[in-house]
Order: C-alpha cells, then sequence, then structure tokens
C-alpha cells in the first residue's frame, strides 16, 4: 500500500519540517555522528568498537550474572530488601516481554504488518498449555491431561502457528490501518471468549461445558520439565528464559539478514514494488505471521507455566498490547536490540516508581537535567533556577509575613529531597483539594510555556511558574498517588519520546526521497 | 416467536441509544481519520472528560436542597460545558502531541495518543476520584418520567438521547455540507496538499476537526452519564474502542458511515444481550467487525481505498 500521508510537502504552519531533499538528512548523517560528544558519545564510541558478537556476549553475561549479584547479600543490604524475590519476578518478566517484542517486531517491524491482535497468540498458547497441563479436561476416568513438556510445547507452538497463519490470511485482503482494525478484533473477541465461555452448549452432552472457567482462568498448572528436570523457582525460570530468549534473538536475527528477512523489509517499504520485482509477497506475509505467532506461543507457555495459571485479564488483554506496542515503538521498531531494551525500559522503569522515593528523585532529577539539556546557553538554567528559588522563598517570606497561620510546612514525608521541597514551598492545610486544582494549573501553565517559547520576556517567567506549581502538585498530590502517577509518567515518558525521537532509541530514522 | 415479539421494541430503543452513543464517539474517530489518517486513540478519553465536566456542572448545580434552575437548563448546561470542555481538551491534545508529528511515521502518532489517554485517565484518577461516580440516580430526571407508546414505555432519558444526537447530526451534516468551513474540511480530507496549495489554512482545519469530533464526544459523555447514572475514569476505553469498531463498520472517514455503524453496533449489542447472552454482548461488536470488513474492506459507506502508485 502506498500511502500518501507520509508523503506529503509541508502545510502551511510553523512546524513544518524541512522536506526538501528528504536526502539530505542521508547527508547529513556523519555530522550527526560527529555530534556525539561529551560522555555519552564516548561512552557510544567505545561501545561501537566492540565487535557484535562480543558485544552481545557481553550483555548475555551481564543477564547470566545478573541473578548472581541481586541474590548477593551486600546487594540486598543497600537496597533494602530481605530476599530478590522481588527483582527476579521482574527479571523473568523481562525476558517473557522481551520474547514477545522480539516476535511482534517481526509482524511489525520487519513485514510492517499492524498487528494488533498478537496478544491473543500469548494467550491461546497460554490456555492450550492449561489444556494439556493441568487437571482441567476430564474425560472418563482421567484425571486431567499432563503432556511432558516435550511433547505439548511443539504442538502448541505447531497449533498457535497455524492459528496465526489464519489469521495472517485477513493481511492479504486488508491493508494498513484496516488490518489494524480486524487483528484487534480478534483479539478482542478471544479475551471476551476466554472471559464468558464458561457454559457452551454443545450437541452431544446435556450439560454445559465450562471452557475457560472465565475471569479466574485456569489454575494449578504443571511446572515445565525437561529432561528429566523440572523447573520450579523463578530463578530457574530465568534461565529457561533467559535460554529461549537467546535462542530466538539469534534465530530471528539469521532470519532477518537471509532472503526471508530482505523480503519482508521491502514488503513493509512498498508492497507493490516487492511484488513487482517477483517476490511472492502472500507468502512471506503468511510467514511473518506464522513466526510472530509462534514466538509469542512459546512466551506464553513458558509463562503461563511459571506462573502456574492463565488468567484472561489483565494478562491477554489489551492492555498487554499496549505494553508491547510501547516497548517496541521506544526501542526502535525493527531494531532486534532496541526492542529488548524498550522492553526492559517498560518492565523495569514502572517497578521503580512504585517507590515514591525513586519516583520523586527521578521526578526532579529528570526535569532538570531536562531543562539543562534544553536551555542553552547554561546562563539560561542558572538564571532560571536561581529565579524559581528566589521567586518561591519570596512568597513564602511573604505569606509568613501576613498570614503565618496558612503554611503548615508539608506532610514531612518522603525522603531529604521531598522534604526540602516541602519546606520551601507554601503548604496550606487542606493540601488536597488545593492540590487537584494545581495538578490541573501545572498542566496548562507547562502547555502555555511550551507556545510561548520562543518569547523570551514570557518564557522563563513562566517557566518558573510551571516549576513552582509542578512542585508543589508533585509534593501535594502526585507522590501521594504513586499508582496513578506513575503511568502518567509513562504517558508523558511516550508522547515526548515520539515527539523527539519517533523512531525510537535504537531505530533507524526514515529516509524518504520523494 | 411470542416472547421474541414482546421484547422487540424495548430491544430496538435499547439499540438506538446505545447506537446514538457509539455513533457520536464514532463520528470523532471518523472526522479525523479522514483527515490525518490518524487513529486517535484518545477520543475515548475526551469522552470521558466530557462525562466527568458534566458531572461538574450537575454536582454545582443540584445540590442537596435540590436543583438551583430548572432541570431542562441544568441538562442544558451539562451539555454545553461538556462539549466546549472536551473541545478544548482535544483541541490541546491536537497541538501538543499530534501536530509534531504529523510527518513522523505513521506509528508514532498512535503510541503518543495511548501516552496521551494514559494521561488523561490518570490525571481524572488522581485529581477527581478514582471511584465510579453517579450523575444521582433518578434524581436529575425522575424514573416515572416516560413515555406510553401502547405496551412500550420509553424513558425520559432515552429520548433525551436519541433527540440529542439527531440535532447533533443535523448541525453537523450542515456544518459540513454548507458552511465554508465544513467545506474547506471536506477539502483537505480529499487532498491536503491540494487544500493547502490552494490556501486553506489547513491547521485551523485541523484543530476544527478536533475540535467538532470532541464536541460529539463530551455530548456522548453526558448523555451516557445520564442514562446510564455511573461514570468512571476508565469508561472511555472500551467506549473509544467501540466507537471506533462503528467507525470502522460504517467505512472510516464517512460521516454518515459513521452513524450507521454506531446504529448497527448499538442494535447488534442490545439484540445480543437480549436474544443470547448477556455475556457475549462485547465479543459481538467485533464479529461484526470482521465480517463487515472482509466482506466489504473499506466499510459500509466508506469509499474503497484506492492504490496509487
Amino acid at each position: 500500500m502506498l500511502d500518501d500521508s507520509d508523503q506529503r510537502p509541508p502545510a502551511t504552519g510553523e512546524e513544518a519540517p524541512p522536506r526538501i531533499g528528504a536526502d539530505e538528512w542521508v547527508a547529513q548523517e556523519a555530522t550527526r555522528r560527529r555530534g556525539q560528544t561529551g560522555i555519552g558519545g564516548r561512552i557510544a564510541a567505545v561501545w561501537e568498537s566492540i565487535p557484535l558478537t562480543k558485544r552481545f556476549g557481553l550483555v548475555l553475561l551481564l543477564l547470566i550474572f545478573a541473578p548472581v549479584v541481586t541474590g548477593s547479600q551486600p546487594f540486598l543490604d543497600l537496597i533494602g530488601l530481605s530476599n530478590d524475590a522481588f527483582i527476579l519476578r521482574i527479571g523473568a518478566r523481562f525476558l517473557i516481554f522481551a520474547m514477545l517484542a522480539i516476535g511482534l517486531n517481526v509482524v511489525v517491524g520487519y513485514a510492517g504488518l499492524l498487528d494488533l491482535g498478537y496478544v491473543a497468540f500469548f494467550g491461546i498458547a497460554g490456555y492450550l498449555y492449561a489444556y494439556l497441563s493441568s487437571d482441567f479436561i476430564i474425560i472418563g476416568s482421567m484425571k486431567g491431561i499432563h503432556l511432558p513438556t516435550l511433547v505439548s510445547l511443539p504442538l502448541i507452538v505447531l497449533a498457535t502457528a497455524s492459528v496465526g497463519r489464519l489469521l495472517g490470511l485477513v493481511s492479504l485482503r486488508l491493508s494498513g490501518d484496516y488490518l489494524a482494525i480486524v487483528t484487534l478484533g480478534f483479539g478482542q473477541v478471544f479475551v471476551q471468549l476466554a472471559l464468558t465461555a464458561t457454559r457452551v452448549r454443545v450437541p452431544w452432552r446435556t450439560r454445559p461445558i465450562d471452557l475457560t472457567r472465565g475471569p479466574n482462568g485456569i489454575n494449578r498448572l504443571d511446572e515445565v520439565s525437561l529432561f528429566g528436570f523440572t523447573f520450579e523457582t523463578t530463578l530457574q525460570y530465568y534461565y529457561l528464559f533467559l535460554a529461549l530468549l537467546v535462542l530466538i534473538f539469534v534465530a530471528v536475527r539469521h532470519l532477518n539478514y537471509s532472503r526471508i528477512g530482505r523480503a519482508w523489509h521491502s514488503i513493509r517499504d512498498d508492497e507493490l514494488a516487492a511484488e513487482a520485482m517477483g517476490t511472492p509477497t502472500n507468502r512471506m506475509k503468511l510467514l511473518a505471521f506464522t513466526v510472530g505467532a509462534a514466538i509469542a506461543a512459546v512466551a506464553g507457555v513458558v509463562d503461563a507455566a511459571w506462573q502456574g495459571n492463565v488468567v484472561p485479564v489483565p494478562r491477554y488483554s489489551v492492555l498487554t498490547l499496549i505494553n508491547l506496542y510501547a516497548m517496541v515503538v521506544l526501542g526502535g521498531i525493527g531494531s532486534l536490540s532496541g526492542v529488548v531494551i524498550g522492553a526492559f525500559i517498560f518492565t523495569v522503569l514502572p517497578e521503580l516508581l512504585r517507590s515514591i522515593t525513586l519516583a520523586g528523585f527521578l521526578f526532579y532529577g529528570a526535569g532538570l537535567i531536562g531543562l539543562l539539556a534544553l536551555l542553552r546557553p547554561l546562563r539560561r538554567f542558572a538564571v532560571l533556577l536561581a529565579a524559581t528559588v528566589a521567586g518561591g522563598l519570596v512568597v513564602k517570606g511573604l505569606v509568613l509575613l501576613i498570614a503565618p497561620g496558612l503554611d503548615i510546612g508539608g506532610s514531612g514525608s518522603g525522603s531529604f529531597l521531598n522534604r526540602l521541597v516541602q519546606s520551601w514551598l507554601v503548604i496550606p492545610e487542606s493540601a488536597k483539594s488545593i492540590g487537584n486544582v494545581v495538578v490541573v494549573l501545572a498542566v496548562l501553565t507547562l502547555l502555555t510555556t511550551i507556545l510561548v517559547r520562543h518569547r523570551e520576556r514570557l518564557f522563563l517567567p513562566l517557566l518558573a511558574l510551571s516549576l513552582y506549581l509542578s512542585a508543589f502538585a508533585w509534593e501535594t498530590r502526585l507522590a501521594l498517588e504513586p499508582a496513578a502517577t506513575r503511568i502518567v509518567i509513562v504517558g508523558t515518558t511516550l508522547v515526548v519520546l515520539m515527539i523527539v525521537r519517533p523512531q525510537g532509541l535504537l531505530g533507524k530514522a526514515e529516509v524518504r526521497v520523494t | 416467536m411470542e416472547i421474541f415479539l414482546t421484547l422487540l421494541p424495548q430491544t430496538l430503543i435499547n439499540g438506538l441509544t446505545l447506537g446514538s452513543v457509539y455513533g457520536l464517539i464514532a463520528l470523532g474517530y471518523s472526522m479525523v481519520y479522514g483527515i490525518l489518517k490518524l487513529l486517535n486513540f484518545a477520543h475515548g478519553d475526551i469522552y470521558m472528560i466530557g462525562a466527568y465536566l458534566g458531572y461538574g456542572v450537575f454536582i454545582m448545580l443540584f445540590t442537596e436542597a435540590g436543583a438551583l434552575i430548572p432541570t431542562a437548563l441544568i441538562i442544558v448546561s451539562m451539555l454545553v460545558v461538556a462539549m466546549v470542555g472536551a473541545g478544548v481538551v482535544s483541541v490541546a491534545v491536537e497541538r501538543f502531541a499530534y501536530r509534531p508529528l504529523r510527518y513522523a511515521p505513521r506509528i508514532a502518532p498512535l503510541i503518543s495518543a495511548l501516552g496521551v489517554s494514559f494521561i488523561l485517565q490518570n490525571t481524572v484518577q488522581i485529581t477527581v476520584s478514582p471511584r465510579p461516580l453517579s450523575y444521582g440516580s433518578g434524581t436529575l430526571i425522575p424514573r416515572d418520567a416516560s413515555f406510553d407508546l401502547g405496551d412500550l414505555s420509553v424513558h425520559a432519558s432515552r429520548l433525551l438521547v436519541i433527540g440529542t444526537t439527531l440535532v447533533l447530526m443535523l448541525a453537523l451534516t450542515y456544518f459540513v455540507r454548507q458552511t465554508r468551513l465544513g467545506r474547506a474540511m471536506r477539502a483537505v480530507s480529499i487532498d491536503l496538499d491540494a487544500a493547502a496549495m490552494m490556501g486553506i489554512n489547513v491547521n485551523q482545519v485541523i484543530l476544527v476537526t478536533f475540535f467538532l469530533g470532541a464536541v460529539l464526544a463530551g455530548a456522548a459523555g453526558v448523555l451516557v452519564g445520564i442514562v446510564f447514572l455511573s461514570i468512571r475514569h476508565t469508561m472511555g476505553f472500551l467506549a473509544g474502542l467501540k466507537g471506533f469498531t462503528a467507525a470502522v463498520v460504517g467505512g472510516i472517514g464517512s460521516i454518515p458511515g459513521a452513524v450507521a455503524g454506531g446504529l448497527l453496533l448499538g442494535m447488534a449489542e442490545s439484540f445480543t444481550s437480549v436474544y443470547i447472552s448477556a455475556t457475549f454482548k462485547d465479543a459481538v461488536a467485533f464479529i461484526v467487525l470482521v465480517i463487515v470488513l472482509l466482506l466489504k474492506p473499506s466499510g459500509l459507506m466508506g469509499r474503497p481505498l484506492l492504490q496509487k502508485v
């Protein structure tokens, strides 16, 4: 499909990008690379001087020894946890999501097929594993089916891949957004059926059958057992997942650099041209769906075995899908290491934000660093910071002079940073209801500041004001609602990242010559 | 058969109510898609914002002492505030989250929209309440305020929904067909570049499109609150998904199509929950979607997708 939306000349407007000669971009490649100076640039240069295989080896070693470090006593003392079960769970979840992200990347990143039903394959594999490895199915006197993993895993992967192929058939007829919508529908139907197919009537039985146990899901699944070894602890599963991830990573990487990979890329870039060149587009699209579904199936099976249950919501719902897409796009669509990094960031960041102290440091830290990077010359940043601090102190002084009872000085909770900010702010008694208004005000001021960013006289004062309001909003409201706040932060990160770097962290910018 | 007939009128009315709401939401998706080819996933949350703004007006004007002004006026002011407020939020979203991405790869605005959706939902959760809020069950429109048509009794709130939807759609049709700005909108949706070259202020047209779509969604939010009495900060998700489905079933980009898709979906849902099983009512929307798209890929009233070389 040749979509004209990407190829428009600039419309009238201030933000029309320099579209003339998209190949000018290519010409600038060298300058951009040279631009990567400073500490970050030097690290990147050293990193890129290491041969590729060694780089992968290094990361792999890091992942292999990570549990050893996190399980060691000094580390646990440092972060103040009694054991590393929590960290291990995050690690294992990261590996599962990395597998899924790689699979999704095959369909979306390589073949360019917008598949919004991807999580359904993950779910189908999970449910199939539940049928084949629990007491759920009772036939005659046999109580449950308990196939060994070596039998059930290939069976399930085969079955799920076939379903993927079937869904892929749709992609032969529909393209672009329409494909996205139908696949989204497929994913929804799966979740809805998993939720509701508890009383299905069949002709050969008088009583309705429960196919899924509804929202509660099926539990008490068998553990994975390979060659007589049964995986039981999260640590063992961590290494199983890691091994599978490496296998999938290497396989997909090879696939990507093979004829098939090149065929996928050509379909993604221009389907008509690819077909005209003799690429078997239909077969390749089906293959992309099949491979993606097979990878999701592997992840689904081991994940279900690790968790010991399958639950339709939220594990197999659109939320997981959104998460996955965020990972793939954040990491850089089409980049294999990028999507793994994206999976890492998106599993670890929300967990870090759970701790409100850490979130506070992140909030103020990221804010200041961001401003430091944006405000050049440095003098402006210094002026802004001084003005904000001074302004806050003046407000505080005035309040103390006129109405000393107004300021109760905050809750005094949180880290030293929070207490410092709280003593700087004027925090009245009914901070909660005022805080709600200030949250909205802070957003409004911040947006206005962005609008007037070219008018220096308005910009800096407004920015100082929005900093003050943001700090107030954080201390009175946001820090008290960590669950919602961390999602707001993740959402903001997504929007900002897309604006700053629409191709993701490691993705290659699209070069289009019109 | 007997049961089928006695349940039929009520099912139709329910379908019409639901369908009106879906249609209103679908219009916003459809108009934005028609112009920018952007799936605005934050649209469902704009609808949620509308519902909450309406709630704000409701508790301000409908105090414990009773209504401060006549009920009809309360409803009108709820609608107006929600529509304008939702419109403003939507315009801000376009300005800050979508416009910088107008020339980015297709998936970037999609992800940005998801981010906006996260922000809107959770900001409402923080600043208003994580619990469902009630539009005061039966206080705004008394429970017994219904009209009898033979055996069928239709509650006033349902008539309100259907009536308001009808008025809004007529107004929208007039706007798009008869006004200068409407003509500009149609021009931009046919060919953005050519329109820009003809001197149409494309940015302005896009802002107006977002505003109008959000106005309709805001109205839908208030109407849903009035009929189903309860709103919550996550309500935008499923409603958005279904409104979007309706837009696609009807043929995305087509205004009458969005309405038709909404009605079809509402009817399908209402009939399924009455005659088959209420548990399947959320799945049926997507089954309808898959069937329609496979039979007619461009939707009921959509223009067929042409491949340009």
